[in-house]
């Protein structure tokens, strides 16, 4: 075996190596619905601080707004994973266009079982279901929840999570 | 030198693996389109709510009220300005949805303060002086449509105003013994 070749044996052994624990992005466009408005609102328990911080001209200390939008059906394409064991992540991109200060927005979710249910921040991601694929698609029914610190000078944006698999070995 | 070489091809063809790679990956469709909170306007003429962040006197319900008792050696109608008590906290907010926070507040003062024997004092004898200036000083006019401020600035979701009016009334008129009271309504309107 030719130098040559012992290098190329290598690499393509660590590429293969790491494509087991890598993580797929699933296809979620089998979901009835892509795209839900959420308007965010000061819930009435925070409205007079709101108020408050408002009047003295510090927006940036006003309380955090929210928004929800329940009965979301997403449903992933798992074909090529059914028998198998997995776990699928729902994932935020770590920048969001519009968004000044993405670290002032979570993203929180309630969900029908076996689905998990938790919360993620832009760039972060968060475990949702773990268990084996039973079929060529899974879903579930989210209730979502946004809430954002220091949204008073916030336009509007758009936030677009989405969902990996990884093997369980 | 020849594994060097060997080396460089083989990274190239993994980036052009990974690039397919990346092509192929599946579209995603869940899109969250999130919108700015409502826009609204706050207007407080008078100890209110606020009062538990700070801002204002003991919170009250009802509609404040500001007295001019003619103190001795001052005639009716002798022109002897009589300062009323307390002074009046008014606070004034709009809040956009864009970048614009515009509102206008009116005054309607065309009740007139009215006797127990139904006499009339016009309001137009009251004026108002201001503590920061963030209000305009000014005089009741009788007008149920009086101008008192617009803010139209771009640039701003946000615009409030906390100031603090002394009300004076002016005894330029003499009229009829009694007591009179009236009442002053503020108006804000989002524009």
């Amino acid at each position: 075996m030719s130098l040559r070749n012992v290098t190329a044996a290598v690499l393509l052994s660590a590429v293969a190596s790491t494509a087991s624990a890598q993580r797929v992005q699933l296809d979620d466009t089998l979901s009835p619905v892509d795209t839900f408005q959420i308007p965010l609102a000061w819930s009435a328990g925070v409205m007079r601080q709101a108020v408050a911080a408002l009047l003295a001209n510090a927006p940036g200390a006003a309380p955090q707004l929210a928004g929800h939008i329940d009965n979301v059906e997403v449903r992933l394409d798992t074909r090529d994973f059914v028998g198998q064991s997995a776990r699928i992540y729902l994932t935020l991109p770590a920048t969001i266009a519009g968004l000044s200060s993405p670290t002032d927005l979570e993203l929180q979710w309630d969900v029908t079982s076996p689905f998990i249910p938790g919360a993620v921040r832009p760039g972060q991601s968060m475990l949702v279901f773990e268990g084996s694929i039973s079929g060529a698609v899974t879903s579930a029914f989210f209730s979502f929840a946004v809430r954002l610190d220091r949204g008073a000078e916030t336009d509007t944006f758009d936030v677009e999570p989405y969902y990996e698999l990884e093997i369980i070995p | 030198m020849a594994a060097w070489a060997s080396f460089v091809m083989v990274v190239g063809r993994l980036t052009l693996l990974l690039f397919l790679f990346a092509v192929a990956t599946p579209s995603h469709a869940l899109r969250f389109s999130i919108a700015a909170a409502p826009p609204f306007v706050y207007i407080q003429v008078g100890t209110g709510d606020l009062a538990t962040y700070g801002l204002f006197g003991g919170p009250s319900s009802q509609v404040d009220e500001v007295s001019f008792p003619i103190p001795a050696g001052v005639t009716a109608g002798d022109g002897t300005e009589i300062i009323g008590t307390p002074v009046m906290p008014i606070a004034f907010l709009g809040y956009s949805g864009g970048n614009q926070a515009n509102y206008q507040v009116t005054i309607d003062s065309s009740s007139g303060l009215i006797s127990e024997n139904n006499d009339v004092i016009p309001l137009s004898q009251i004026r108002w002086t201001t503590q920061d200036g963030d209000i305009p000083g000014g005089q009741f006019t009788g007008s149920p449509n009086q101008f008192l401020q617009q803010y139209n600035l771009r640039g701003r979701r946000s615009r409030g105003i906390v100031d603090y009016l002394t009300f004076i009334y002016t005894n330029t008129i003499v009229p009829q013994a009694g007591t009179y009271r009236g009442r002053v309504t503020f108006t804000m309107t989002l524009l």
